[in-house]
């Protein structure tokens, strides 16, 4: 298990200014991120024999990040403005918040703010190993809990009536037509959860008998026949095509924003592995 | 010199970025510090090495550190403002005030719904402008950023310029030039933001607070100022040391060009009502009834490497507004205005929400199709416009009545005119409305001057889907830096229901 509190000072930041100045963006030093997090992975071996091996290994992790210091005034990082969401520089903040119109919680009125965590509260992961006799089966199960995406691929599909549920009516109101209508005074209209588990790898192999690889080949000691896939299954209630959504490839801050990002597909793989 | 070469991103493309120079003495130390370390290398083959001794001294005088040819920096042209350097930033603005005219043309245009840019993805007219409007939207950055862009540059070229080594009518042409091209920036500026105003103070450290927001008066004030202090530098030069485009071949020396410098403070006096001044700017410019319609000055485009490609041929997108077929007056002949004819075309209609078109524009159908900056029609109109504000009925109908037969081929208005004064200015912004259609988002300038926005006809149904908006705010990456006390612009423009 490990625990990990990580102070960066005199980030390397790109801000942009105010562009009545002439100058569309600078790069400094300046500021205080502090991010912290925890790791831990518990391996258990249920069985071990001749004729059954498994083993267990379940992982959890999370992290936070928050803007200690800033000495310039907040700036947004990546997104498309508050109307369509960004996330935004604020010290005191985190960094990973999904910044938007909306309706002030106190009083109402639409204004700007931060309206959900981007970040996923944690994450787990299980894989087993379980070996009987020839065969090898391999599988590892993903779950993500929490977190925000902004699904405009969604909007887009609205706007143009496209959406799967357009036909349905709510108070003689087709819900994709409601949903552009509050979209201007809450951008948070298209933030949805991203929570998910996902089988992320199946692996079965089987070792072919020595003295069939002998028969086929004398040169070669073992031989193995994989077959895997990874994404296989995904359940979860994010209604855009994949909920590890990130538009502007992979990066730690700016995720979860889907505008018809291509989604990761799933893939098969069949492999022979030979030992001389 | 007058030639005529391509526009290039030579300087204003090294602006993009307010980087830290490049350190050229810490280079230079690096340098040194890799050759030292190699001489303590155990050496081999000290006989190649002595071999290699004569040509020491080449490379001692050799300058190792080479420019971004590409990127020419800020300190290049502070420090070294030789001739070539001053004639690549002044040319840079050229290139660079276009890409503010873009965005009238787009957008601006889709604020007066002269066209209506419809992509089924994508920040188009019924997906954004449409709504109430904040200052988060993608719209309209372009002619904030990039003319604020221009103005910084051209204020850059303005300090480099007395160390430069030019004699002193050339560095009037250069100041003449780029105080022309700033005048016309500002009053892009000017134009969108009305009423909410807009910083002029440009040019200081990007790390100062943002410059105070002056109102739309004195906007105009600074546009005139410059537009003039231009014509003073003008009449003082005798030639361009630099090349231009071929869209000012006709002014492409600085008499030429004070004449196109006249044609812009024309607009901006009529913008801010001063219809004697804009008499007198047009008296002094291009304008003359005995050459083209067309005659004037243009923004180039073109597929050449390096270069920009015109951005409004997108017949992919832009639509134009159905009501320039209801509106086009009948020739004698039964046909429509010609000005319709030749401008619009037939296409299959397509329907994205509400809003359904099938005209398009015929006006940029290639990559290469120059943007109109300013033409001699414009400029009649304008006198025309002026004369009537000031009660010249008679000249105002005169010109109305030569764009009339001569751009439009329609019959004079009827002599005498009976109708009201009123009636006339509509007649007017009918013969600006074709005449300067798509072109730089005139239809929404004029109709906002004389109060006439909600006047605009909107395709689909008139709804708060359809809200029309008299200035358009400003970009957020200008905002923050502002808070807390935002300016008006910054905040979100509720628009007006048809």
């Amino acid at each position: 298990m490990t625990y990990f509190n990580k102070t960066i000072r005199d980030v390397i930041l790109e801000r942009s200014l105010a562009p009545s100045t002439g100058f569309q963006e600078a790069i400094f030093n300046g500021g205080e991120i502090n991010t912290w997090g925890i790791e831990s992975a518990l391996t258990v071996v249920p069985f071990f024999n001749a004729n059954l091996q498994w083993t267990s290994r379940t992982t959890f992790t999370l992290d936070r990040s928050e803007v200690v210091e800033l000495p310039v005034p907040r700036f947004t990082i990546q997104g498309f403005g508050y109307f369509y969401g960004t996330t935004v520089a604020e010290a005191g903040r985190s960094l990973t918040l999904l910044w938007g119109n909306g309706p002030n919680p106190e009083t109402g009125e639409v204004g700007v703010g931060p309206l959900a965590e981007g970040n996923s509260d944690f994450r787990m992961g299980f894989s087993n190993d379980i070996r009987v006799g020839r065969f090898n089966v391999y599988s590892t199960l993903d779950w993500q809990s929490g977190g925000r995406a902004n699904n405009l691929t969604q909007f887009l599909f609205d706007l143009t009536r496209n959406t799967q549920d357009c036909n349905t009516l709510v108070g003689g109101e087709s819900v994709c037509v409601k949903r552009n209508r509050e979209f201007p005074n809450n951008t948070g209209t298209y933030f949805q959860d991203i929570s998910f588990v996902k089988l992320r790898e199946l692996t079965v192999s089987y070792d072919l008998p020595e003295e069939m690889v002998n028969g086929v080949w004398s040169g070669a000691r073992h031989l193995r026949l994989n077959m895997s896939g990874r994404d296989l299954l995904t359940f979860t209630d994010y209604a855009g095509l994949d909920p590890e959504v990130s538009n502007f490839g992979s990066e730690a801050v700016g995720r979860g924003v889907d505008v018809a990002p291509f989604p990761p597909s799933r893939s098969f793989w069949f492999s022979i592995d030979v030992g001389f | 010199m007058k030639t005529t070469i391509d526009t290039r991103a030579i300087f204003a493309e090294g602006q993009r970025r307010a980087r830290q120079s490049p350190d050229r003495s810490g280079r230079r130390q690096a340098i040194a510090r890799a050759l030292s370390a190699a001489a303590k290398a155990p050496a081999r083959t000290p006989a190649l090495l002595l071999t290699l001794l004569p040509l020491l001294p080449i490379l001692g005088a050799c300058e190792l550190t080479v420019p971004d040819y590409n990127n020419p920096s800020v300190e290049d042209l502070q420090t070294n403002p030789n001739s070539a350097a001053i004639a690549a930033a002044t040319q840079g603005l050229l290139f660079d005030t276009r890409l503010t005219a873009a965005d009238m043309v787009q957008w601006v245009g889709a604020f007066g719904r002269e066209v209506y840019p419809m992509a089924p993805t994508g920040s188009s007219l019924p997906g954004s402008v449409r709504d109430p409007w904040d200052q988060t939207l993608f719209v309209g950055t372009q002619v904030w950023a990039e003319a604020y862009r221009n103005i910084r540059n051209a204020n850059l070229l303005l300090e480099a310029l007395p160390a430069a080594e030019l004699p002193e009518p050339d560095k009037a042409a250069v100041r003449g030039f780029a105080k022309t091209v700033q005048g016309y920036d500002l009053l892009h500026i000017a134009v969108t933001r009305r009423h909410l105003g807009a910083p002029v103070a440009v040019g200081s450290d990007p790390n100062d607070p943002p410059a105070p927001i002056v109102s739309e008066t004195e906007l105009y004030g600074h546009v005139i100022a410059l537009l003039d202090e231009a014509r003073t530098d003008l009449m003082a030069a005798d030639a361009f040391p630099f090349g231009v485009t071929t869209g000012l071949a006709d002014f492409a020396s600085p008499g030429e060009f004070l004449r196109l410098n006249r044609a812009i403070k024309a607009r901006a006096e009529v913008h801010r009502s001063n219809w004697s001044g804009a008499l007198q700017a047009v008296a002094e410019s291009f304008m003359d009834t005995g050459m083209a319609l067309d005659y004037g000055a243009q923004h180039s485009w073109s597929v050449n490497s390096g270069d920009l490609v015109n951005p409004a041929n997108r017949p992919d997108l832009l639509w134009a507004n159905t009501r320039f077929r209801r509106e086009a007056q009948a020739r004698s002949d039964g046909s429509p205005d010609l000005r319709f004819q030749t401008k619009f075309k037939e296409v299959p209609a397509y329907q994205l929400l509400e809003v359904s078109s099938d005209l398009q524009y015929t006006l940029y159908e290639s990559p290469n199709a120059p943007f109109v900056w300013v033409k001699n029609e414009e400029l009649i109109l304008i006198r025309a416009e002026a004369n009537l504000a000031m009660g010249n009925r008679a000249a105002a109908i005169e010109d109305i009545n030569f764009i009339r037969v001569n751009s439009g081929g329609l019959e004079p208005l009827p002599d005498p005119w009976t109708g009201t004064d009123d009636e006339l200015l509509d007649e007017l912004l009918y013969n600006k409305r074709f005449s300067l259609v798509f072109e730089w988002g005139h239809t929404w300038i004029d109709m906002n001057h004389y109060g006439k926005l909600l006047e605009i006809p909107v395709l689909g149904p008139p709804s708060a889907d359809q809200r029309l908006h008299d200035a358009m705010p400003y970009p957020l990456s200008e905002c923050l830096p502002r808070e807390p006390d935002v300016p008006p612009g910054c905040m979100t423009q509720q628009g007006y229901i048809p």
